[in-house]
């Protein structure tokens, strides 16, 4: 080993006790940035990596709660994992995780590596890490401002997959990641069958183009947004390939009793939320595939699963219940989820959408067409007292797309704020216990540090 | 809020199947056999990515406003014929590059019956990467490149870096209009070419100061919003030139007290763009 990967390699590893007195829970971008500053290369040159038990987990949405899952299982079954958990997951977040792990020599000794990888790095990634397995949740459209279109996204996967030749665990649900399935001989598909919150929505929505011909792909019923029962009419393209059935399928969910079988072992459900069952698919897929885990091994795992901020996440504030669901800016599939969950609840409630300014990149902008993508006609009969849409920048235009979509404009009440208090204060007004809130994160915890304080 | 709100939300209840029309004509007390504007929406599927079903939501609910007779198609498939003898407007949304040459692929079969309809006066309506259709070529970043039906005289170039932020011009016609501008191809106008606004704050084109391209009533524009959305007046203004060239005839004005909500957001938009500008 060179005298500079060494130096790399305690550089990294300095940054990550650093990052660790400062916050443990921290994503680690940080140290691996340090470290491959010094040695541009340095995955490249950390040994004792079996690259048939390399696993990278990539995808829109529900790779970090993959990533955390598939390690959880692996670790409850006493195999050493490497991971980047905490969700640093560029070039530089999979350097600080093997930094971590790596000794001195840039040896690491573990039984496998599991790395959530964000879409466009993965090239860059692989280029340095050898790896044979690789696990794709779904490409649904998110961050239009870097992403463009999904297939922009598709591309970037499609030339790992080309060029690597990897073997891939694939969301059989999911027309356009399913589609990567022609470029390897390799494929393993997990989906979704029907289930009590599957949905349909009517012929004015649109759906998305056939990754193969382009001709329009409908869908007989969503399990979650863009993932069903699909199919193209004109070049008969169907779920999982075309193949009669997925070699993982996530059947009976019993959303009350909190439980769900796949391929017949019954599976506890820790997060009860209906797209957790393509994470939970996906991760007996991937641990079956990848360590030769039971379906019965990883369902007793995910007994005592855990997942940072995978819960809807509640508020007290005087005498008001408020349930926090996050959703990702410019991804609709998260929008519709949320609402799906107020759809679902029969009690009276107060919503409260604080769709906001797109701060990922720069320049700062504010977006609300995805929004167009959802069906708000599910909260026509919800049982809304009032709709309150709140954020200084984008309040009105919003509420633009519920009016449109469907909802009640005599229900909807403009807070043209930001304000954490001025939101509690106007949730408080309303005077419905129930509650439902979608808004930016470090909002939700100044509304919470704001209420505690309040007692 | 105008009762016309209500009749738009009964269409899209009443509306099941992919080849029916969506139409307001009885609802606004109408013949059945009166001449109604007709808006094709292309390929709604295909082309989605940036919320074009929320231009197509908005040419129906301000033509209800306005008082227009409208009715509304969906071409689903490209196997379908184009029955541009049936329709007033055009709508082609933004897409996925990659669908751009099979379905210019099938326009071009039709075109000459294109540059028949354009020059009628009836209107095509082109936006973000559905430009490709109506310009005269566009070049892919991975070389190739797809020709279009030429009815706007303009180049467009696959860019190799997004660039996605808010956008603001003002139209030939005066008209102000806010919106988001996410660019994956660079626009050049030929000569002789007009561009459809000037820019107040964003990219348009090519970073030049001017947006969008318009010939007659063929239009091409980066802005996504949905822009008919965000900017109801300007939906009111393309409606009645399309109504005119179509020999629908009426008054149809649009009433400030029904676009209320349109208004502030606006106001808010530019606020925040104001902001921008001056840091």
């Amino acid at each position: 080993m060179s005298s500079r990967t060494t130096r790399a390699l305690l550089t990294g590893k300095i940054g990550n006790r650093v990052i660790d007195i400062i916050d443990k829970k921290r994503g680690t971008n940080w140290a691996g940035r340090q470290a491959m500053k010094i040695d541009p290369e340095l995955i490249s040159h950390i040994t004792g990596i079996d690259p048939a038990k390399v696993l990278f987990i990539t995808g829109t949405n529900g790779k970090s709660s993959v990533t955390n899952m598939v390690t959880h299982i692996l670790r409850s079954r006493g195999f050493k994992v490497v991971s980047n958990v905490e969700g640093a997951n560029l070039i530089t977040g999979v350097a600080a995780a093997l930094v971590k792990e790596a000794s001195l020599d840039g040896r690491i000794n573990a039984d496998y590596c599991v790395f959530e990888t964000d879409e466009r790095y993965l090239y860059k990634i692989r280029e340095q890490l050898s790896c044979d397995n690789l696990l794709v949740t779904n490409l649904e459209k998110d961050q239009v401002q870097r992403n463009g279109d999904p297939d922009f996204v598709y591309r970037k996967i499609a030339r790992v997959v080309d060029r690597f030749g990897m073997k891939l665990f694939l969301n059989g649900d999911e027309p356009r990641s399913c589609s990567l399935a022609d470029r390897t001989d390799r494929a393993v598909f997990y989906s979704v069958d029907k289930h009590d919150a599957s949905f349909t929505k009517d012929d004015t929505f649109v759906t998305m183009p056939c990754p193969k011909c382009h001709r329009s792909i409908r869908f007989d019923y969503y399990n979650n947004d863009g993932m069903g029962s699909f199919r193209c009419e004109n070049c008969g393209y169907t779920n999982h390939n075309g193949a009669d059935s997925a070699d993982y399928t996530a059947t009976d969910a019993d959303f009350t009793a909190r439980k769900f079988c796949v391929n017949g072992t019954e599976f506890p459900m820790p997060y009860d939320q209906p797209y957790m069952l393509y994470n939970y698919a996906a991760a007996a897929c991937a641990c079956k595939e990848l360590a030769g885990v039971t379906e019965e091994e990883s369902a007793a795992a995910l007994a005592d699963f855990v997942l940072l901020e995978g819960r809807i996440e509640t508020l007290e504030y005087k005498g008001n219940h408020i349930k926090y669901i996050r959703f990702k800016q410019e991804n609709p599939e998260t929008l519709q989820n949320f609402i799906n969950v107020v759809a679902a609840d029969p009690e009276e409630k107060t919503v409260v959408i604080g769709i906001g300014t797109v701060e990922d990149y720069d320049p700062y902008y504010i977006n609300s067409f995805y929004t167009f993508d959802c069906d708000f006609s599910r909260l026509k009969d919800a049982n809304v007292r009032k709709f309150i849409f709140t954020t200084d920048t984008i309040a009105y235009d919003a509420a633009n797309s519920f009016i449109y979509g469907g909802a009640d404009p005599g229900k909807i009440e403009i807070l043209p704020v930001s304000d954490e208090e001025k939101i509690l204060e106007a949730i408080a007004a309303e005077g419905c216990s129930n509650v439902y809130l979608t808004i930016k994160l470090h909002t939700f915890e100044g509304m919470k540090e704001f209420a505690r304080k309040e007692k | 809020m105008s009762s016309n709100y209500k009749i738009f939300n009964e269409i899209r209840k009443n509306t099941s199947g992919h080849d029916a029309v969506l139409s307001n004509v009885s609802e606004l007390g109408f013949d059945k056999d009166t001449r109604a504007l007709h808006i094709l929406w292309m390929y709604p599927d295909a082309l989605n990515v940036f919320g074009g079903r929320g231009d197509l939501m908005a040419l129906m609910r301000i033509s209800c406003l306005m008082g227009l007779p409208t009715e509304m198609r969906r071409l689903d498939s490209l196997a379908d014929d184009i029955p541009l003898d049936w329709a007033d407007i055009i709508y082609f949304a933004s897409g996925d590059l990659t669908c751009m040459a099979d379905i210019l692929k099938v326009q071009k079969t039709r075109q000459e019956d294109y540059r028949r309809y354009a020059e009628s006066g009836r209107m095509i309506i082109a936006v973000s990467s559905s430009g490709a259709v109506l310009a005269d070529e566009t070049i892919m970043s991975d070389g190739t490149s797809v020709k279009g039906l030429g009815l706007l005289r303009m180049k467009m170039t696959e860019r190799e870096k997004i660039h996605g932020d808010d956008l603001w011009f003002t139209t030939r016609e005066g008209i102000e209009v806010t919106g988001n501008q996410i660019q994956l191809l660079d626009v050049e106008l030929e000569e002789g070419q007009e561009p459809w606004g000037t820019i107040v704050y964003g990219r348009g084109n090519n970073d030049n100061g001017s947006e969008g391209a318009e010939t007659g009533n063929v239009i091409y524009t980066a802005c996504v919003g949905p822009a008919l959305v965000r900017n109801p007046w300007l939906a009111a203004d393309l409606l009645r030139r399309a109504a005119k060239a179509a020999g629908v005839s009426g008054e149809f004005s649009l009433d400030d007290e029904d676009i209320r909500q349109e208004i502030l957001s606006a106001e808010e938009a530019r606020e925040f763009i104001r902001n921008k500008m001056q840091h």
